[in-house]
């Protein structure tokens, strides 16, 4: 029992500063899950775009080529802490001593990671994508933009929702890796908690209790923004033949 | 929602379970009775924080010890509390704190250079750092020299006393500067980890004269010794205090980097960190001592 | 000649080392109702895709409407705009319902009105018999209405030439008979079409012109009632006995 007076205890001081280093991982995983998909949106349409036949712009394409796969591969390829510490410091020593501030850094720092995972994630959405889509709307005078735009990617994004869920899942736990540059989520201030408390275990239950409250919600949300993306399963059929005003509803069998 | 409850208390409870489990004795306690110094050690499991002079001193000066290290100290506390170590090495102000706050701890009162560690100034005292070159190391010597022995006891004795619980208001501050510093003076930049009672440590509120952390979201305070003496530097410069919680690893980097002005960390001017940046005399010497379960 | 639509020269198309096109010359003359049949592998979609440009050919011209289609600088969108496409699978866009399958074209690319553009998507929906059905989404249609959408969907765009890559390949045998009717309604309209196709009663019927494909030429280029009763290639009388005691 005493376990979980400790626990009790834990949460009435410090509720204050676990609810504000929840908001702080959720803001970063959030924005850098979206800014992440921004980027790999991005990324996905400049990769597709056909060889162009002019020489200089095919020049220009397979520079921007390499350089997407170069960031791809050093983002992909390298711990976040990592970058973290590299990116932060590196712009310190850089700026005379100037540092970014730390939350705008830690939003920086995953976003730009996420976008080089989420690169590939709608590299892999695009390519599942049948052919007939772009060819469809090439047919009727689409340029490679508005084919993407309009057609391609919406169809795309509906796939790969599983894998941005998945990314976000991963951002909610990996901004705890941001603490060592300072950033005051949630894992940094539990942190500070336990070094005040000398209670290591138990402020950590209570953490991981937290994280996982995070995560269950949003993998539940996302499922259900995919349920709404699948569309309705019924149409109307506006007129029958012998009422012209009718409206017959389609059922979509399940 | 029902369902989700049941699922928490049942992790809950296989938690409090595995805790108790955990606390059984697995494994032969070292008996430290018959301990008199650093000699004596010889079968016991000590820890000590990585990348410190105590590490160094624990695998290099003791013999038949089984030397564990862990990051920070709130693990090494964990640590001796769950029964995988035996004793920590500390200094002893450290010690005073941690005994204070658990009355099932005491520690080896270890003498520097007689019962205990073989150790010079550099490798226990500890001192404020600053970039080399810095023209702060000359005036902060100046501020320093000005500060008793007695003045520094019982600075870390009321540290001693504070950290036990830092926010509760208890008495009137020992070192108080008579200068007045003006809110447009330039700003002193201080880095510490935050977390090293009675050092410097973290509190939830600004009482005994704890400082705002600049880089922690308005959340925390910092206090103790080494605030203190920050505050005492800070105003007789005639300069504003920011204090900064930073890594360990990283304070360093931080004052080469110019994001901070100075370290005062309980930090050790060791030849090593000599290389890196430039340190005062020393501000606090403390012998280092074993912290052990009665 | 004001009235040519297509004059093509010599057009040849390999893929890799494969030729598949081995020069190709035709000339197709505004109204006029084209088929083009011949054997699998004879180069029929490949001739066709070219002419839209969905295939880059390798060398030869294309002339449209006394424009060369692969020269420098020339607009491929808005060429497009003007020769439509209707594909063997359809290729409706998945995420859209049938009416904005028509609609998106006509915004984005000939910069239409949204109402203009749904006044004109209606009527062409109209036309085809799919106005019921402007809320269904593609997965919800059968295959004869998913063709007869894209027809729609072509025509919405006023083209000057309409292509068919066999619009009745990928269709129950049921539904071929509902597409064919639209196609051969669209035929008295005036319009433009060349159909790749293997519907021989299709071929003989609504055309204008039938050209026999073989080996990546073309073998014979004739009125319908030559090729399907007194063709003059020993090789379009040997398909045409082949496909047609199939069917019998």
């Amino acid at each position: 029992m005493q376990f979980f007076n400790e626990i009790i205890g834990i949460i009435s001081k410090y509720w204050q500063m676990l609810l504000k280093g929840l908001g702080y991982t959720m803001l970063i995983a959030l924005v850098g899950t979206l800014v992440g998909l921004v980027i790999g949106l991005l990324t996905g349409v400049l990769r597709t775009i056909p060889k162009s036949k002019n020489t200089f712009l095919r020049i220009l394409q397979k520079i921007m080529n390499f350089i997407i796969a170069v960031y791809v591969e050093i983002f992909r390829g390298t711990p976040m802490m990592v970058q973290a510490m590299v990116i932060f410091w590196g712009y310190a020593l850089l700026a005379g001593g100037n540092t970014l501030p730390v939350i705008g850094a830690g939003l920086f720092i995953v976003s730009i990671n996420t976008g080089a995972y989420m690169a590939e994630i709608v590299r892999g959405g695009i390519m599942s994508i049948d052919k007939g889509q772009f060819e469809g709307a090439h047919a009727i005078g689409m340029n490679h933009f508005q084919t993407m735009f309009y057609v391609v990617l919406p169809q795309a994004i509906r796939n790969i929702l599983p894998s941005v869920a998945n990314e976000f899942i991963i951002n909610i736990k990996d901004t705890s890796v941001l603490n060592v540059i300072g950033v005051a989520e949630l894992y940094y201030n539990a942190y500070m908690i336990q070094t005040m408390n000398y209670k290591i275990f138990q402020t950590y239950v209570i953490v991981s209790v937290m994280y996982f409250a995070m995560t269950f919600t949003v993998s539940r949300l996302l499922r259900l923004l995919e349920k709404a993306m699948n569309g309705k399963n019924s149409y109307v059929v506006l007129g029958s033949q012998s009422d012209p005003a009718a409206e017959i509803r389609v059922k979509e069998a399940e | 929602m029902k369902k989700l409850l049941t699922t928490i208390a049942i992790v809950l409870a296989s938690l409090t379970l595995a805790l108790n489990l955990a606390s059984c004795e697995g494994r032969q306690k070292f008996d430290f009775t018959n301990v008199n110094s650093i000699a004596d050690l010889n079968g016991a499991v000590i820890g000590a924080q990585t990348g410190t002079f105590h590490l160094d001193a624990l695998k290099d000066q003791t013999k038949g010890v089984t030397v564990k290290e862990y990051g920070d100290f709130t693990q090494l506390l964990t640590a001796l509390n769950s029964g995988v170590i035996d004793g920590y090495v500390a200094e002893e102000p450290t010690a005073y704190a941690v005994t204070a706050q658990d009355s099932n701890l005491t520690y080896l009162h270890l003498k520097n250079n007689d019962t205990g560690f073989t150790a010079t100034a550099s490798d226990t005292g500890i001192a404020v750092a600053f970039a080399t070159g810095s023209e702060y190391v000359a005036r902060v010597n100046e501020i320093l020299a000005g500060i008793s022995e007695e003045t520094r006891t019982a600075l870390m004795q009321q540290a001693v006393a504070l950290s036990a619980d830092p926010d509760t208001e208890a008495g009137s501050p020992v070192l108080v500067s008579s200068n007045e510093v003006l809110p447009e003076a330039a700003t002193l930049k201080i880095a510490m980890e935050c977390a090293y009672a009675p050092f410097n440590w973290s509190q939830t509120t600004a009482a005994n004269g704890a400082v705002k952390i600049s880089n922690s979201g308005n959340s925390f305070y910092a206090n103790g010794y080494d605030v203190q003496i920050a505050k005492y530097i800070a105003a007789e410069l005639g300069m504003n205090l920011e204090i900064y919680a930073e890594e360990w690893e990283s304070l360093i980097t931080g004052v080469q980097a110019g994001t901070y002005t100075g370290i005062i960390a309980g930090m050790s001017p060791t030849a090593e960190r000599e290389e890196e940046v430039d340190f005062t005399e020393c501000y606090y010497n403390s012998n280092l001592v074993i912290i052990y379960k009665k | 000649m004001a009235d040519t639509v297509f004059e093509i020269r010599n057009l040849v198309k390999n893929f890799g080392s494969n030729e598949v096109l081995k020069g190709i010359s035709a000339t197709v003359k505004k109204g006029e109702v084209i088929s083009v049949i011949g054997a699998s592998g004879s180069g029929k979609s490949t001739f066709l895709r070219c002419l839209n440009l969905l295939e880059q050919p390798t060398s030869g011209s294309i002339e449209f409407e006394g424009n060369d289609i692969l020269g420098k600088g020339f607009n491929v969108e808005a060429y497009r705009a003007k020769v439509g496409m209707v594909f063997q699978s359809f290729n409706l866009f998945n995420n859209m319902n049938v009416l904005k399958n028509c609609v998106l074209g006509q915004m984005k690319v000939l910069k239409r009105s949204k109402k203009e553009a749904e006044e004109v998507a209606m009527k062409y929906l109209s036309v085809v018999g799919m106005s019921a059905y402007v809320n269904a989404r593609p997965a919800q249609l059968s295959g004869g209405q998913k063709q007869r959408v894209a027809i729609a969907r072509a025509l919405s765009m006023n083209p000057e030439v309409l292509l068919f890559d066999e619009p009745t390949s990928a269709l129950d045998p049921e539904m071929v008979g509902e597409v064919l009717s639209v196609m051969r309604d669209l035929s008295k309209t005036g319009l433009t079409m060349i159909t790749v196709t293997h519907e021989m009663q299709f071929a003989r019927e609504v055309s204008s012109r039938v050209l026999f494909m073989d080996g990546g030429v073309i073998a014979e280029d004739a009125l319908p009632e030559v090729i399907f009763t007194s063709p003059k290639e020993a090789r379009t009388r040997e398909f045409l006995t082949r496909v047609l005691e199939k069917r019998a």
